[in-house]
């Protein structure tokens, strides 16, 4: 009988429990995505240092280094607002790491994406990538081109060959006399789409939503701007994606007629 | 092919290595943290934990082994916090039974008993399993077992005698 209460107890305990499937999905992949990388304790020193520091209260150390770092780095846009999830435990470090990023991959390249992190690193937080000489638009199953298809529009095309389950595209127009961003299309349904205005450029963010999938197939993402005439030299795009074949891949690329 | 087997794997035990971790450490947000890791661990050994038989023996294992350190960080930054003269929450809420649920019950006893117990008890494993994911003897299951349900039934039953102090 003593048997019965407590199968009984533990059990109605563990029915208290709801399982974040998508979380967890997440946190593999972030896992997987850091075991590739050479990371060493001091990321997660670095880590548990700044959430010491959260803890305390001194958020705005955080902060102040942030402000510090940006004049040295021109190149790297400023940090695109993460949508945050409710980080699942601030004792394991997350919290930490999530505000940490931007000055981690100021610092040093290697740091992103997190291997703790459970939202993907924002592409942004990287150094802009896909100009000219720097590209990388087929990887794995995933291939991809950018066109300006017309006046103010300058597209995307995603031709994945495995289903996705996470996506995470951003396009970058440079900052030219004039320019005025003018809305976006895709023709996924299942994005969110954010455009965001900076001093050196209009940033057109594109990202899945969660619990969504993308079957293999072609799929076009268009960022619409104003400003007549301009040069789409300097504009890029950079995608993150997960695969079912379980592999998480990173292209980019520009405009430019030959790629 | 690997990554196919690991996802039916996932789909299948997610969510009972996640609730594993939850008895275990009482905390859900943590629970799904070191499932995750847990089941990172079992992908990255797909092939040798599939070929040498109970995938899910090996997740459960590694989700005990996880969940027990991580039970040992929370305490060192607790210790940590406190030397700064900063006790956390924790330390400020009473530690009378009113506070008891069958979670504060269970992290009252030896982890050993502990993974026993929840093992045996809300996930219905014989002895002989519970034994291979702990590394230790049947013999040795048994009497952890038996202590833990003792001790546990007891602090269960404190609560429930004084009603009073239940809810």
């Amino acid at each position: 009988m003593n048997d019965d209460f407590l199968r009984d107890r533990l059990r109605s305990a563990l029915d208290e429990h709801t399982p974040d499937r998508t979380a967890m999905l997440n946190r593999i992949a972030a896992n997987r995505a850091g075991a590739t990388r050479p990371r060493g304790r001091t990321v997660r020193l670095a880590g548990s240092a700044l959430a010491v520091l959260t803890v305390l209260g001194l958020g705005g150390v955080a902060k102040w280094a942030m402000a510090g770092q940006s004049p040295d780095t021109p190149a790297a846009p400023p940090p695109v607002p993460v949508t945050a999830s409710p980080a699942p435990s601030a004792s394991l470090g997350e919290v930490a790491t999530a505000t940490a990023s931007p000055s981690h991959a100021a610092t040093s390249r290697a740091h992103s994406p997190s291997p703790t992190a459970t939202t993907p690193v924002p592409p942004s937080a990287s150094p802009v990538r896909g100009h000219p000489g720097d590209t990388q638009v087929a990887k794995g199953s995933l291939w991809s081109d950018g066109s300006v298809v017309a006046t103010g529009r300058s597209q995307v095309t995603l031709k994945p060959g495995a289903d996705l389950t996470e996506l995470d595209l951003t396009i970058r127009v440079t900052t030219t006399a004039g320019l005025t961003p003018d809305g976006f299309e895709s023709s996924v349904d299942t994005v969110t789409a954010t455009v965001q205005k900076q001093p050196d450029a209009i940033l057109y963010h594109f990202v899945l939503r969660a619990g969504a999938t993308l079957t293999a197939g072609t799929y076009t993402f268009t960022a619409k701007y104003g400003g007549g005439a301009r040069d789409a030299t300097d504009d890029t795009y950079e995608a993150y994606v997960f695969s079912v074949d379980r592999k998480r891949i990173h292209v980019y690329g520009n405009f430019a007629p030959t790629g | 092919m690997r990554d196919q087997a690991f996802h039916q794997f996932f789909e299948r035990h997610h969510a009972s290595l996640s609730g594993l971790a939850f008895l275990l450490s009482g905390d859900p947000a943590a629970a799904d943290d070191l499932a995750a890791d847990a089941l990172t661990e079992v992908w990255k050994h797909w092939d040798r934990v599939s070929a040498a038989g109970d995938p899910a023996a090996y997740a459960r294992g590694i989700v005990a082994n996880l969940t027990r350190n991580w039970i040992r960080r929370q305490g060192r930054a607790r210790r940590g916090l406190a030397l700064l003269g900063l006790g956390g929450e924790r330390a400020a809420v009473p530690d009378v039974p009113a506070v008891l649920d069958v979670r504060t019950a269970l992290r009252r006893l030896p982890y050993r008993r502990r993974t026993c117990v929840v093992l045996r008890y809300a996930f219905d494993l014989p002895e002989r399993e519970v034994a291979d994911i702990l590394g230790i003897s049947i013999g040795a299951v048994k009497s952890q077992t038996s202590r833990g349900a003792k001790q546990l039934a007891e602090l269960l039953k404190d609560l429930e005698f004084d009603p009073e102090v239940a809810r």
